[in-house]
């Protein structure tokens, strides 16, 4: 029982099952807000594509959409335009209640700030209770739940007290708690560990890491922690609006039969064709405003315009 | 809750209490306002009409006798036209009181009406001349009437003689012709001091002849005093049906000097005696009631048991004795009803009426003042739990649950509070709830949750939704749409009461009439919002090339005030209006009365006499406190002739230059016209026909005059009726008229020599003059006025409409700082790190909230200003001033100016207290507010 809530068995009305495709699937989304007159294309195009239980990090500097994309896939906003599926659904199509229920059962958020994510009246059992009194979880499995939630979670102790009587790390862990109180697919975390000190980061991590272990929940967090990034095994980065870089880990064994992380890292190419240089190559090369390009049989390579003009002068 | 688990706790509930609990400061303010509201509501309505329960007993107390009785009169015709004397036996008389008396009691019975007591049933002669037959009198002239009554008898103590018996001697008169009359002397009883004062003794016989004001030709008879008495209690009211049984009353005699007249006592078995001595029927003829008799019926209303209850039945009986002719069936002669009863029921109707219309505007504008600022204190609550309610959605909390906790949490505080005080107010003051108080009730109960509901309902759709343009441009227009509503709305309600003011007056209170202040209110709110930003972005421009930073900004704050502020702008412009206009009519009130009071006395204090002699009025300028006396003759039952057709007026004969320094300075000043030659008396009027050239009707004599002015200062009332006045120079009318003498005496006087004389007058009243009749001040009549139960009920409710409409507009002022200071304080710590003095925060404060205040007192101002020619025409003050004609409502400038500086002195001292909060809050607490904000 306690893994069922991550399938996505329980389709609900209009979404569309698609059995074997990713489980997060974005294509070409764009969001736009116009606010006083102005308007700020926070999403231009961006793709991404995330397999069920997969652990991503997603970077990228401030303003380039990171929160705008967590907002749309928590089915809180919706895009501008562009395709976005999650467990099988379109949450463009969905309806009010069926969002509700992908609300209540599909996703989990959490928030930076760890008072955003509990309601501070409420003691942390009741605050991982709460999500699933709001699903109409049977009492009685309700305690159960909780209680598993905050063991797992390494935060058990503190199931009595009330947000301001934990850490901020304690607190973060219990906001987790409730994210994952409905057993959610999603697990979607924006700058989880900001507020925090470096060892309360840590044990925040390593819970997110555990529940995604745990509960197989698919992970989708944002951060600017170099030292998370580089412990998950694929960083996506966003540029402008735009997936526009991915590191991809994995443990390698080498020459000499050690275990050792290898990091690669990848642009993005869209569908569209669109690639994004990443700003240090195109720095180190002077490349701006036009590139010559050389298809090769196995790559293609990229010059500045003049140069290439010299060598091949 | 009987828990079979110990783990079946009630979940459901857990959010709402937790919730409310983490919001009880908010809850309990909610709670005290709701409360205080619905009890005001209830209380002033339910007292009101207690009020007015015992204000048709002030009315029939303050009635003369007669104006407050049932009286029945029947002054049997004869057939002969004069009473004939003869030596032969006649006739017996017989009283008609029982078949009347029973087909009154029929008529009472039928109608439900409640007579108190009576009938008092009396008999009475008109005053006679005393021909004494045993000794000389003391006085020059005596007439004495004789009464037939039973009732004194329980009501003396007799110090000589004894009560009269039945006539049993026989005495032949001389009439004047010569003829003989043979009469019955019939025993009677007059009054111990009488008696000495004229000089007649027990066993003396007296002679009564046809007296100087005789309307009957009567033959003369003889009356033999068989005792003399003295009251037990001279003050019981059964005294008044004839006040000469007591007193000596002096009319003036044709020929100078005066008559004294009082009256002779005698019991109702000496009917038959004395009705033949006056008029013989002679043997044989009809058995029927004396022609020389005036026969009376009274049934008295007790005023301390009268209430509103009594009214409809009185009314029905009044109709069935003046227009059933089923009542009198059967009865001869059908006695004319005599009482003031009807015009009475219908002042008090009105009077209601005019009260409940006054009481009205308070109770509406208290509600309407009141759930703006619940509303507020919710919308401020919900608003600090926005985070939470975001956080509940995020979780997937439905928007009804969502909609359902929030409006919850503000109704949990409200409801219950709301109705426990308005039930508890219900039952413990005694009176009918009217639907208004039920309605009013329903508003605080229910309005404060539903702003939240809406309020939430937006918050929540809008948690996910992209700020469009397109979307504010929709809101904008909602915003544009409400507003316009509010205004034409109070545009109706404006037309309408103007236009229905007089149906309104005439009692029917109209919800209208009621709620038309505070629109006009709420559309000078509204009005002020919208256009607060103009002024103040050009005074924050202003701000910027000429003051500190600290004035710019808070100017230019003030000038972008948002949404967050319309509401508590436009509960402070409510408030200020309630204020204002409460104000207004509390000082019109004061002014009114004192105004109805002075014409109806004519000058600071009147003294009224048969005929007042120099000295007695050199006697009354002496006294302390007194600046001036004017003799006068005052005749109310004057009258000017024009083209042969004469009109009723007051003739007041007096100095006019003198009688217009006394009156300087008062609100009666007016100034004495330049007298200039024509035929006749000069003449000025207040008012009446124009013509230059008129007769002046003078004691029955028409007297050539020409009007030289109109001087409409000078119409007085009379008797409780407006009557138009002809003053005349006193001197020029003597000399046309030599009978004329003075009559009365206007004095200005200071309040000490107004009570004095009052005193003096209460004490005995010919200390001021042998023939003084009374004495009226002004003080006198308005605070008999004041003190009525409905005029003193609703100062009192214009006092407390006062008090809670500045608690509450005080809170409006706390809640609209409160709204603007997150922003204001996280300005503030951006200024600090920016290198802001300190003193600079204070100054931000005041400069971003005063101009804001300012704006909405003055808009509330206007509105309070504007309020009275709103409701002008649907008020009559009359009932609660005592004024004779319709007093209408007039803006009152400086009421309303001391009621804007005293809203802007809360709002000035709401900033202190929220200076001194700021600074006493923790820095830490502070700095937070600053991160998250
Ligand atoms: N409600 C909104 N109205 C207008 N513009 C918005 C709104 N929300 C976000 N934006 C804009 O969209 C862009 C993307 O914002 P977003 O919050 O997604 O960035 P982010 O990557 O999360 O940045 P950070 O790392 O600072 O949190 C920004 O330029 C931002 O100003
Ligand atoms: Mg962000």
């Amino acid at each position: 029982m306690s893994t069922t809530g991550t399938t996505t068995g329980r389709s609900h009305g209009s979404g569309t099952r698609r059995g074997d495709g990713p489980y997060i699937l974005c294509d070409n989304l764009v969001r736009i807000f116009s606010a006083e007159g102005v308007e700020v294309v926070a999403l231009q195009g961006l793709d991404l594509t995330v397999e069920k239980g997969e652990l991503v990090a997603l970077v990228g500097a401030s303003g380039s959409g990171k929160s705008t994309l967590l907002a749309i896939l928590s089915g809180l906003d919706t895009p501008s335009a562009g395709v976005v599926r999650v467990a099988g659904r379109d949450l463009l199509a969905l309806s009010a209640r069926d969002r509700l229920h992908y609300r209540r059962r599909t996703v989990g958020f959490l928030h930076q700030q760890a008072t955003a994510n509990l309601l501070p009246y409420l003691s942390a059992h009741e605050n991982v209770e709460l999500p699933m009194s709001l699903a109409s979880v049977p009492r009685a499995e309700r305690a159960t739940r909780a209680a598993e939630t905050l063991e797992v979670l390494g935060v058990a102790d503190c199931a009595g007290r009330r947000p301001h009587e934990m850490s901020g790390g304690q607190q973060q862990r219990v906001a987790l708690g409730v994210a994952l109180a409905n057993r959610p697919g999603v697990l979607l975390a924006d700058e989880p560990t900001g507020e925090l000190d470096s060892r309360s980061s840590d044990e925040v991590f390593a819970a997110i890491r555990r529940a995604n272990a745990t509960f197989g929940t698919t992970v989708l967090v944002v951060t600017h922690d170099a030292h998370v990034s580089e412990h998950v095994a694929r960083t996506v980065g966003i540029r402008d609006g735009r997936t526009s870089s991915e590191v991809r880990r994995r443990t390698a064994v080498d020459e000499h039969g050690n275990e050792g992380l290898v990091a690669e890292e990848f642009a993005v190419l869209d569908r569209a064709g669109r690639l994004q240089l990443p700003r240090q190559f195109t720095a180190a090369l002077e490349l701006r405003d036009r590139v010559r390009l050389d298809l090769e049989s196995d790559h293609i390579g990229v010059w500045p315009a003049e140069r290439g003009e010299e060598e091949r002068g | 809750m009987t828990g079979r688990h110990a783990s079946t706790r009630p979940r459901p509930f857990l959010l709402f209490r937790r919730g409310f609990a983490a919001g009880r400061g908010t809850a309990a303010l909610l709670a005290v306002v709701a409360a205080l509201t619905c009890g005001f509501v209830v209380a002033v309505p339910q007292l009101a009409a207690g009020a007015g329960d015992r204000a048709l007993g002030d009315l029939v107390r303050a009635a003369p006798p007669g104006a407050r009785d049932l009286g029945l009169r029947l002054v049997p015709q004869s057939t002969q036209g004069v009473a004939l004397p003869s030596t032969d036996p006649g006739a017996e008389a017989a009283a008609p009181f029982d078949v009347v008396s029973r087909a009154v009691a029929g008529a009472a019975r039928a109608t439900g009406a409640r007579l108190d007591a009576g009938p008092d049933l009396a008999a009475q002669s008109e005053p006679m001349t005393v021909v004494p037959r045993t000794r000389p009198l003391r006085v020059s002239a005596a007439e004495a009437l004789v009464r037939l009554d039973d009732a004194y008898d329980a009501r003396v103590r007799w110090v000589e003689g004894a009560a009269p018996g039945a006539a049993t001697t026989r005495r032949t008169l001389d009439t004047i012709s010569g003829q003989a009359h043979t009469v019955l002397v019939v025993p009677v009883a007059l009054r111990d001091r009488t008696a000495r004062t004229w000089g007649v003794r027990v066993g003396d016989v007296l002679e009564l002849r046809q007296g100087s004001q005789a309307t009957r030709r009567t033959t003369p008879t003889a009356v033999v005093l068989a005792g003399t008495f003295e009251p037990t209690d001279a003050d019981d009211p059964g005294w008044a049906a004839e006040p000469r049984l007591l007193g000596i009353a002096k009319i003036p005699a044709p020929e100078g000097g005066s008559i004294d007249q009082a009256a002779l006592v005698a019991p109702l078995s000496s009917y038959a005696a004395l009705a033949d001595g006056l008029w013989r029927i002679p043997a044989g003829g009809p058995i029927d009631a004396s022609p020389a008799l005036t026969h009376t019926w009274r049934w008295t209303l007790h005023p301390d048991r009268l209430t509103r209850a009594d009214v409809a039945p009185l009314r029905a009986l009044l109709v069935r004795l003046g227009s059933d002719p089923a009542v009198w069936s059967g009865i001869a002669r059908r006695p004319a009803v005599v009482t003031g009863l009807p015009d009475l029921l219908d002042r008090y109707q009105r009077d209601l009426a005019v009260t409940d219309v006054l009481v009205s505007f308070v109770t509406a504008g208290v509600t309407a003042l009141a759930v703006l600022v619940l509303a507020l204190t919710a919308l401020f609550g919900a608003e600090r739990r926005r985070d939470q309610v975001r956080l509940l959605r995020l979780r997937g909390a439905s928007t009804a649950r969502v909609l359902g906790l929030v409006t919850g949490w503000t109704a949990g505080a409200c409801v219950p509070a709301a109705l426990l005080a308005a039930l508890a107010t219900g039952l413990l003051v005694a009176g009918p709830v009217p639907g208004a108080a039920r309605l009013e009730v329903l508003a605080v109960t229910l309005l404060p949750g539903l702003v939240v509901l809406v309020a939430t309902w937006l918050t929540v759709r809008r948690l996910g939704e992209v700020p469009d343009a397109t979307r504010s441009l929709a809101r904008a227009a909602r915003r544009l749409v409400l507003e316009l509503l509010v205004v034409a709305l109070a545009v109706f309600a404006v037309t309408t009461v103007r236009s229905r003011g007089a149906v309104i007056v005439a009692g029917h209170a109209d919800a209208l009439a009621a709620v038309a202040p505070v629109l006009v209110a709420l559309a000078a709110g509204v009005l002020a919002v919208r256009l607060l930003p103009g002024p103040l972005g050009l005074l924050a421009r202003a701000a910027e090339r000429r003051r500190g930073l600290g004035a710019f900004l808070g100017l230019g704050r003030a000038a972008r005030t948002g949404a967050e502020a319309a509401v508590p702008v436009v509960a402070l412009v409510v408030g200020t209006a309630l204020v204002a206009l409460t104000a207004t009519v509390g000082s019109s009130l004061g002014a009114q009365r004192d105004l109805a009071a002075r014409l109806a006395v004519g000058a600071d204090a009147r003294v009224d006499a048969g005929r007042i002699d120099a000295p007695d009025i050199a006697a009354l300028a002496a006294r302390p406190g007194v600046r001036s006396a004017v003799p006068a003759y005052v005749e109310t039952a004057g009258g000017i002739e024009v083209d042969g057709r004469e009109s009723l007026v007051t003739v007041l004969a007096l100095d006019p230059a003198r009688y217009a320094d006394l009156l300087r300075d008062t609100p009666l000043a007016f100034a004495p016209p330049a007298t200039h030659a024509g035929g006749g008396l000069p003449v000025v009027l207040s008012g009446g026909p124009a013509a230059a050239a008129l007769g002046l009707v003078v004691r029955g004599t028409t007297l050539p005059a020409h009007r030289i002015a109109t001087v409409p200062a000078l119409a007085r009332v009379v008797s409780g009726r407006e009557s138009v006045v002809a003053l005349v120079p006193l001197d020029a009318l003597v000399d046309a008229l030599p009978t004329v003498q003075p009559n009365t005496v206007y004095l200005a006087a200071d309040r000490d020599a107004q009570a004095a004389l009052a005193a003096d007058a209460a004490d005995d009243r010919t200390r001021l003059g042998a023939l003084v009749t009374g004495v009226t001040t002004v003080d006198g009549v308005v605070g008999q006025v004041a003190d009525g139960a409905l005029a003193s009920f609703v100062g009192a409710t214009y006092l407390a409409g006062s008090l809670v409409g500045g608690v509450l507009t005080l809170l409006a002022l706390l809640l609209l700082l409160a709204a603007t200071r997150p922003a204001r304080s996280q300005l503030l710590i951006r200024l600090r790190t920016l290198g802001l003095a300190p003193g600079s925060g204070r100054r931000l404060a005041w400069s971003e909230v005063m101009p804001v205040v300012v704006v909405g007192v003055l808009a509330g101002a206007a509105a309070g200003a504007a309020a009275p020619l709103v409701v002008g025409p649907a008020l009559d003050l009359a009932a609660v001033t005592g004024a004779a004609t319709r007093l209408a409502l007039e803006p009152h400038p400086l009421a309303v100016a001391l009621a804007a500086a005293a809203v802007l002195i809360l709002g000035a001292s709401a900033l202190l207290v929220d200076a001194a909060a700021t600074r006493r809050g923790d820095l830490a607490q502070h700095l937070r507010g600053g991160d998250t904000a």
